[in-house]
C-alpha cells in the first residue's frame, strides 16, 4: 500500500507482522515497544519523524487492548497508575527542558545515548543477576522453592519505610502503606528519564515499580500499560498535528498488535513473575547492544552498523515473540490435555497460622491443587496478639508443598486471622483452612475462627480437621440452587482423591409427614418420589462417566442431625454441602446449616459457595 | 475508495493539523476499544479464558 504522507510503499502484511510482534512483547512485558517499532519502520523506508509518530499512535492502540486484557486479569492498579501519571508528567517536562539545555551547549546526542546505554544495560544486567540469584536459591532447595516470585527488594523496603505523610494504601498491589511522595518521586524519575531519552519509558517504569515500589511483576506490567495509553495519546496527537502520523499504517499495526497483546497478556498466566523478568532483562540487554551499535555507527562513521542495529533488535523481538507465543500455546494445550473439564485454572488459597491442624489443611489442599492443576497461594496470617514465627511456618508449609510437588506463591498478612483470611479469599475459588476438631467451652459458645469464616465466607471453603487423608466423601444435595455445584465439586474431589462418594438427600420432616417421622427407608422415599429417584440415577450416571463410584441415599428428618448421623454411619471423613447461611446480623443470630456442620462434625467439611 | 480516504486525510493533515491530530487519536481509541472487545469475544468462543492471577 502507498502511504501519501510519508510517501512510502509498504506491504500491509509486513505492518501486521510488526504489530503482532510488538503486541506480544507489550502484553507480556508492559512496554510500549517504541524501541522496536521505530527502527523497524525506519528500516522499511519511513522517515524517522513519521516512524516515531506512527509508532506512538500504534502504541496507544496497542496499550488500550493490552490494558483491557490486563484489567480483566486484575493486573491494573488504577490508584497507583493515576499517582504515577502525575509524577511522570512533571518528570517528562523537566527531562525535556534538560535536553533542550544540552542541545544549546551541543552535547545532547552523546549524553542521551550514553545514559540510554547505561540505563538499558544496567537494568538488564541487574534483572538478570536477580534472576540468577533466585535460581541459585531455588536449586539450593531452600524453602523459597515453593515461591514462584520474590516481591520487593531492599530498595522497596526502604521506600516503604519513608514516613512522609500523606500515606496511601495500594490494596491491588498488596502495599499496605506507602508515602504518596515516594510514588510521585518514582513517577518523576521515570518520567524525567523518559522525557530526557525521548522514549515512552515503559522499560524504565516497569522495573522501577517492581524494585523501588515493591509492586508484583504482573501488576507493574498492567499499570505501566495503563500509563502508556495517556503518554502515547499525547505523543500521537502532537506528532499528528505536525502531519507525522500515517494513520492507516498505525491502524493496520494496531490490528496485529491487538492479537499479539492478547497472547502476550495471556502468556503472563503461564510464565510466572521471575521468568518474565528474565526475558525482559534479555530483551533490554540486546536493546542496549543495538544502541551501542548505533553510537558506534555515528562516532566511527560506519552507517551500515546502524542498519545492523535495527536488524538485531528486530531479530531479538521476533525470537522473543516466537518464544512467548509457543509458551502460551504449550500452556493452553497442556492445560487442556490434563484438565479438560476445567476451562481455567482454579485458584486455591491455603491459609495458615502455623499450627499442626493448619499443616494438615495444607497437605489436603495441596493434594487437591495438584489434582486440579490449580494456582496455589500460601497465606500466612500473623496475629499481632500471638507470637508466630513466620519463617518457621513458611518452612514447614514449604516442606509439605515440596513433598507433594506443588508450587505456591507466598503472602503474609497481619491482623485478625479470620478477618484477613476472609478478605484475602475473595480472589480465590477455594479456601482451605485448618481447625482442630475438638472444642473448648468458649469456642462451643462463641464459635471459632473456622465457623466464623464459613458463616461469612466469600468463596468455597474447605475446613480440614483431624486428618488430611480422605477415604469416603459424603455430599449433601439438599439445597436445589447448590445441587449442581455440590455434585460437580464432589465428583471432582472423589476423582482426585480416588475415593467412593455418597450423595445424601435429606427430606425435612414436614414435607413427608407434618406431625411425626415415618421412618421411611431410602428405597421407600425413592418409591414415594419417582422424580427424586430419576434425579438420583442421573447423578450416579454422571459420577460413573467420570469414573467415580457413587451412590445416593435419602433420609428424612432434620438436615443438621441427619447429615451428622449419616456421616457417622458410613464413616465419611469429608462432608460437602452448599452454603445455606444467612448473612450479616441475621446470620449471626440464627446460624446456618453449613456453620452447624462445620461446628459439630469432627471431620473435614467443604462448603460450596454460591459463586461456584 | 481507500485511496480517496487516504487523500482526504492527507488534505486534512495539511489544512487543519489539530483536526487531524484529534482524528488520529479518536480513530486509534475507537479501534483499540473495539478490537479489545472483539478479541475478548473470540478468545471466549475459543474457550481460552484468561486467569486472574493472585499477586503476592
Amino acid at each position: 500500500m502507498y502511504l501519501p504522507l510519508a510517501e512510502v510503499e509498504i506491504s500491509g502484511w509486513l505492518l501486521l507482522a510488526i504489530g503482532f510482534c510488538v503486541g506480544v512483547l507489550a502484553g507480556f512485558f508492559g512496554i510500549g515497544g517504541g524501541f522496536i517499532v521505530t527502527p523497524a519502520l525506519n528500516i522499511f523506508g519511513f522517515p524517522m519523524a513519521y516512524a516515531i509518530g506512527t509508532d506512538l499512535s500504534q502504541i496507544m492502540g496497542n496499550s488500550i487492548v493490552a490494558t483491557f486484557k490486563h484489567r480483566k486479569l486484575g493486573n491494573v492498579d488504577l490508584r497507583l497508575g493515576f499517582f504515577m501519571i502525575i509524577g511522570t508528567a512533571i518528570g517528562v517536562e523537566v527531562g525535556k527542558e534538560v535536553v533542550l539545555y544540552l542541545e544549546e551547549i551541543g552535547k545532547v546526542g552523546s549524553v542521551v545515548r550514553s545514559i540510554y546505554i547505561l540505563l538499558l544495560g544496567g537494568t538488564g544486567a541487574y534483572m538478570l543477576f536477580d534472576y540468577w540469584k533466585f535460581k541459585k536459591e531455588e536449586e539450593a532447595g531452600e524453602e523459597k522453592k515453593v515461591v514462584t516470585e520474590r516481591v520487593g527488594s531492599k530498595l522497596s523496603e526502604m521506600v516503604h519505610r519513608i514516613n512522609l505523610p500523606p500515606k496511601v494504601a495500594l490494596p491491588q498491589s498488596k502495599i499496605k502503606s506507602i508515602s504518596l511522595w515516594a510514588i510521585l518521586l518514582v513517577g518523576f524519575i521515570t518520567g524525567f528519564l523518559a522525557g530526557f531519552l525521548g522514549v515512552g519509558g515503559g522499560f524504565i517504569r516497569m522495573p522501577a515499580m517492581i524494585y523501588a515500589l515493591g509492586v508484583p511483576t504482573t501488576i507493574a506490567i498492567g499499570t505501566d500499560l495503563f500509563e502508556i495509553i495517556f503518554s502515547s495519546a499525547i505523543g500521537a496527537f502532537l506528532y499528528a498535528t505536525e502531519g507525522r502520523v500515517e494513520i492507516v499504517a498505525a491502524a493496520v499495526m494496531v490490528c496485529g498488535s491487538a492479537i499479539g497483546a492478547q497472547i502476550g497478556a495471556l502468556a503472563t498466566s503461564y510464565v510466572r513473575g521471575m521468568k518474565i523478568r528474565f526475558y525482559f532483562a534479555l530483551t533490554i540487554l540486546f536493546a542496549a547492544i543495538s544502541v551501542v551499535m548505533k553510537q558506534l555507527a555515528v562516532s566511527l562513521s560506519i552507517p551500515v552498523l546502524s542498519t545492523y542495529a535495527g536488524y538485531l533488535i528486530l531479530s531479538v523481538a521476533g525470537l522473543m515473540t516466537l518464544n512467548i507465543t509457543l509458551s502460551t500455546a504449550k500452556g493452553v494445550i497442556e492445560e487442556r490435555a490434563v484438565y479438560p473439564a476445567v476451562k481455567r485454572r482454579l485458584r486455591i488459597l491455603l491459609a495458615t497460622g502455623g499450627s499442626h491442624h493448619a499443616l494438615r489443611a495444607i497437605r489436603l489442599g495441596a493434594r487437591l491443587a495438584k489434582g486440579y492443576g490449580a494456582e496455589v497461594t500460601l497465606l500466612v496470617v500473623k496475629d499481632p496478639k500471638e507470637e508466630i514465627p513466620v519463617a518457621e511456618v513458611q518452612r514447614s508449609a514449604g516442606k509439605v508443598l515440596k513433598e507433594l510437588g506443588v508450587k505456591a506463591e507466598l503472602t503474609v498478612r497481619h491482623g485478625n486471622p479470620a478477618k484477613e483470611i476472609l478478605k484475602a479469599s475473595k480472589e480465590y475459588d477455594l479456601l482451605v483452612i485448618g481447625s482442630h476438631g475438638t472444642r473448648s467451652i468458649t469456642e462451643h459458645l462463641l464459635g471459632d475462627n473456622a465457623t466464623h469464616i464459613v458463616e461469612n465466607m466469600k468463596t468455597s471453603t474447605l475446613v480440614v480437621k483431624r486428618k488430611a487423608e480422605v477415604t469416603k466423601i459424603l455430599a449433601c444435595v439438599n439445597l436445589p440452587r447448590y445441587r449442581e455445584a455440590v455434585v460437580r465439586r464432589a465428583i471432582e474431589l472423589a476423582k482426585i482423591l480416588n475415593v467412593p462418594l455418597e450423595f445424601l438427600y435429606v427430606l425435612p420432616e414436614p414435607l413427608i409427614y407434618p406431625i411425626r417421622r415415618l421412618h421411611l427407608s431410602s428405597e421407600e422415599i425413592m418409591e414415594l418420589y419417582p422424580e427424586k429417584r430419576e434425579a438420583a440415577e442421573e447423578i450416579i450416571k454422571l459420577a460413573k462417566s467420570e469414573g467415580v463410584k457413587a451412590s445416593v441415599k435419602f433420609r428424612e428428618g432434620i438436615p443438621e442431625e441427619e447429615i451428622l448421623l449419616e456421616k457417622r454411619e458410613i464413616g465419611a471423613d469429608l462432608v460437602i454441602l452448599g452454603d445455606s447461611g444467612w448473612r450479616g446480623i441475621l446470620g449471626e443470630l440464627i446460624g446456618s446449616l453449613s456453620g452447624h456442620i462445620v461446628k459439630h462434625a469432627r471431620v473435614s467439611v467443604l462448603v460450596v459457595h454460591r459463586k461456584a | 475508495m481507500i485511496g480517496g480516504f487516504l487523500e482526504t486525510l492527507a488534505e486534512i493533515s495539511s489544512e487543519n493539523p489539530t483536526l487531524y491530530g484529534l482524528i488520529v487519536v479518536a480513530i486509534i481509541l475507537v479501534e483499540g476499544l473495539l478490537l479489545a472487545l472483539f478479541l475478548e469475544l473470540v478468545f471466549r468462543i475459543l474457550g481460552i479464558e484468561v486467569k486472574e492471577i493472585p499477586h503476592h
